[in-house]
């Protein structure tokens, strides 16, 4: 009992402040917001997802949930000095995420398992949690912000549009919002180095966390392989066609191609060419020139909105049809039971079923959904 | 050490908690180093910090040191001085023994008996010795964790062979506190011409341990669990008893574990292990009252508690482990840290994640999903408040965990009014 360090802030006045569970990838972002609740004052709880065996990837991990990312979070709830718990997801992510991840790219689209693991997995886990372990709030180290609008808690975008990360939180639940801190975003950049050096992360080289953490590599091809198997349609030979349907050439398996994508197609045309269009069912990609990705007009499902009163048809919102791009100017034509339609009033390119549409008011996300077409 | 900075300047280092307001009841995984065990190396201090195996003046008051330690060692345990080899822990000490013989005899298709509930370092040592050609063999244990005497039998008698056999039961299991029977078992392994090997690590300065008693060839200690370092422990080795080293380049420990020794530790093990030898009887006899207690107490308090090992004849009298079904294991240790009570689940996991335990699935117990396990361990610092407070601390988690009212679960009293539980 003797040796231990020396209290800061004493117990009772952390616990006024109210205990907050933090979700700690082992990454600089989450671990900075963790050290910034804790050096004001709250009592915080470190908690790290396990979200699949790690023991089925080769090599080490370097991808923000691995192995790697919980002896990370640990250290650095150990430096701090609070509780740290490891738990395990496995099972729901597995279904929620994975198999999502996996049904998707075999219909031809390209699925963000980001915000599927934030939207079933990630929140509602950690609300549960939270509740059993009374914390009253949670955190993560999203780029985004949490205001207050006539008293009602919105979410809101990161003052540098280029971090911020509101379009993989569209589909949270809306009665997070209340309780949920970002602390990084609300921090200047530069104090959020500050502390990360302080903290001793500045030389950890962490990779940002854009690669999808059971895919080892970013071999996504391997991972689908894994799941449907070698001779699965989506990776069997097929069809390459222009939108007239001139057969051009033959691919491996549709599942390597995104709509938008230039890489990998056949050559010999004027101009650049790219992925127009996907078919599952005949195995076809369609292929065409730039003009023909613009689209102005989609649709949605799976919405969920995080403000009490969702746009309603004829409403003009800001609209991102992909992360890092800009927000555009566009219109509700529709709005019905988990689905809307959109109008953009210039054509965007490559809008790619299974990527989100957030909605914004100004800068406060109004929700999203999953593009169908 | 790490860099000075704002976050972990002692002003800074941010634990909340006072000392006086932590409780710490993980002796069973680490018991801190006793004040008279740091006073012991301190006054060994520009003595027993040089080379050993020097043949100088500094050499030999090393030399001196690390005997004397021995001898004390030696004395505790009812085994010659020639035979103790210190070793760098419990986990080396079971791996020198373990696959230490497997390799001394690996032409001959040596056999390995060991029990399902052995700590990891003899189960995966055997495993090792197992890929190298030994013939592993686990043997059952009753639902309280106690050695099935006639699973041994039979094993040793299947054994005709004249194969050379060492038989490992450890004399009590860390996570559960059953005792084994070891005695009895150390015969059947003599009975039958095996060797017998038993791991004391729990079991040294909480129950009686003597070779004079249990004449194994083989005795794994360690002095963290005693209030002494980490980084020494000791293997008893018989004479006769041939052990292959597990590395190479040097003599010392009469080649067994090779490198310059640690006289300083060792002179704390010695004493560590002496002061808990000495102490042991008063010790246990107030450490079995708490345990019966707190486990009354939390029986009357929780349903469905499942008191692990309850049933066995002998238990380790400073360790109790619970299962408490409805709540998740990390969320219990969670918040029972946050409560400022540090205590484990008996087992853990390179990554920090909960897996089950293999000593729990041994005893056929649920998975640790559905049932969390706290496994309290007493030490020499702990106090009886302590205990009561740490029972009141684990019933207000458990009732929040598993949604019930915290209301109810505020009251300190029922401790001390759950003598009916002693007989449980």
């Amino acid at each position: 009992m003797t040796g231990a360090p020396a209290a800061d802030v004493d117990r009772a006045s952390r616990a006024e402040s109210g205990r907050v569970l933090v979700a700690m990838s082992g990454g600089v972002d989450s671990s900075v917001a963790a050290a910034l609740l804790h050096r004001s004052g709250h009592d915080v709880v470190g908690a790290t997802m396990k979200t699949f065996c790690y023991s089925e990837v080769d090599g080490p991990s370097n991808t923000c949930c691995g192995l790697e990312g919980i002896a990370d979070a640990r250290s650095v709830a150990s430096r701090l000095g609070f509780p740290h718990m490891v738990y395990d997801v496995e099972e729901d992510f597995a279904r929620d995420v994975i198999d999502n991840f996996v049904a998707e790219y075999a219909e031809g689209r390209t699925p963000i398992p980001c915000v599927r693991c934030n939207s079933f997995t990630k929140f509602r886990d950690l609300v549960h949690r939270a509740d059993r372990l009374g914390c009253d709030g949670l955190a993560t180290g999203h780029y985004a912000r949490i205001r207050h609008r006539g008293g009602t808690p919105v979410l809101c975008r990161a003052e540098d549009d280029h971090k911020d990360q509101t379009y993989f939180l569209w589909g949270i639940p809306r009665e997070v919002l209340g309780r949920l801190h970002l602390p990084i975003g609300e921090t200047e950049k530069p104090r959020v180095r500050e502390i990360a050096r302080e903290l001793g992360l500045e030389n950890a080289e962490k990779p940002e966390s854009y690669e999808i953490c059971f895919v080892p590599d970013n071999d996504y091809a391997g991972v689908l392989r894994t799941y449907l198997g070698e001779d699965h349609p989506s990776l069997s030979s097929g069809p390459f066609r222009l939108r007239d349907g001139t057969e051009v050439g033959r691919h491996d398996g549709y599942a390597h191609f995104t709509v938008g994508q230039r890489k990998g197609l056949p050559g010999g045309f004027d101009e650049p060419m790219y992925v127009l269009d996907i078919e599952p069912g005949t195995r076809t990609v369609t292929i065409g020139p730039e003009e023909a990705l613009d689209s102005a007009t989609l649709r949605a499902g799976d919405a969920n909105w995080l403000v009490p009163d969702p746009p309603e048809p004829g409403e003009r919102v800001g609209v991102r049809v992909r992360h890092g791009a800009p927000v555009v100017d566009g219109r509700v034509t529709e709005r019905g039971d988990g689905e809307f339609a959109l109008e953009l009033r210039t054509a965007q390119r490559a809008v790619t079923p299974g990527q989100s549409a957030v909605l914004y008011r100004d800068d406060v996300v109004l929700g999203g959904g999953v593009i169908w077409e | 050490m790490p860099e000075k900075s704002a976050w972990n300047s002692p002003a800074r280092a941010g634990y909340d908690r006072s000392v006086m307001e932590n409780i710490y009841l993980d002796h069973a995984a680490t018991a801190p180093i006793r004040d008279e065990v740091w006073a012991s190396m301190a006054s060994a201090r520009g003595q027993a910090d040089y080379n050993a195996a020097s043949t100088h003046a500094f050499g030999r008051a090393a030399d001196d040191h690390l005997e004397s330690a021995r001898r004390t060692l030696s004395g505790l345990l009812g085994a010659p001085r020639s035979r103790l080899r210190f070793t760098g822990g419990g986990t080396a000490s079971d791996n020198l023994a373990v696959l230490g013989f497997a390799r001394a005899h690996a032409g001959s298709s040596p056999r390995l008996l060991v029990s399902e509930i052995e700590h990891r370092a003899v189960l995966q040592a055997a495993a090792r010795a197992g890929s190298e050609g030994a013939d592993v063999t686990h043997l059952p244990v009753d639902a309280d964790g106690r050695l099935d005497l006639d699973a041994l039998e039979r094993e040793l008698e299947r054994g005709d062979d004249r194969r050379p056999t060492l038989v490992s039961v450890m004399w009590a299991n860390n996570e559960i506190g059953t005792v084994q029977p070891v005695k009895e078992a150390c015969e059947a392994a003599h009975a039958h011409g095996a060797l017998f090997h038993t791991d004391a690590v729990q079991a040294l300065g909480k129950v009686p341990v003597s070779l004079e008693d249990v004449p194994a060839d083989l005795l794994t200690a360690t002095a963290h669990k005693l209030g002494g370092p980490v980084g020494i422990g000791l293997l008893v080795v018989d004479q006769d008893v041939e052990i292959e080293p597990l590395f190479y380049g040097g003599e010392q420990e009469k080649g067994a574990w090779p490198g310059t020794q640690n006289p300083v530790a060792a002179v704390g093990f010695a004493e560590a292990a002496r002061l808990a030898v000495e102490e042991r009887a008063d010790r246990a006899g107030t450490w079995s009252r708490w345990r019966r207690k707190l486990e009354g107490s939390l029986r009357d308090r929780l349903d469905g508690l499942r008191v692990r090992g309850g049933g066995a004849p002998e238990r380790l009298p400073h360790l109790l482990n619970v299962g408490v079904p409805g709540c998740d294991q990390a969320e219990l240790l969670v918040s029972l840290d946050m409560e400022g009570v540090a205590v484990s689940s008996g087992s853990a996991c390179s990554s920090g994640a909960v897996e089950p335990s293999h000593v729990l699935e041994a005893l056929g117990e649920p998975p640790p999903d559905e049932t969390g396990t706290i496994r309290i361990s007493f030490g020499p610092s702990t106090t009886g408040e302590q205990v009561r407070a740490a029972g009141d601390a684990v019933v207000r988690v458990v009732r929040r965990l598993r949604g019930a009212s915290v209301a109810g679960a505020a009251g300190g009293a029922a401790l001390g009014t759950s003598d009916a539980g002693d007989g449980a």
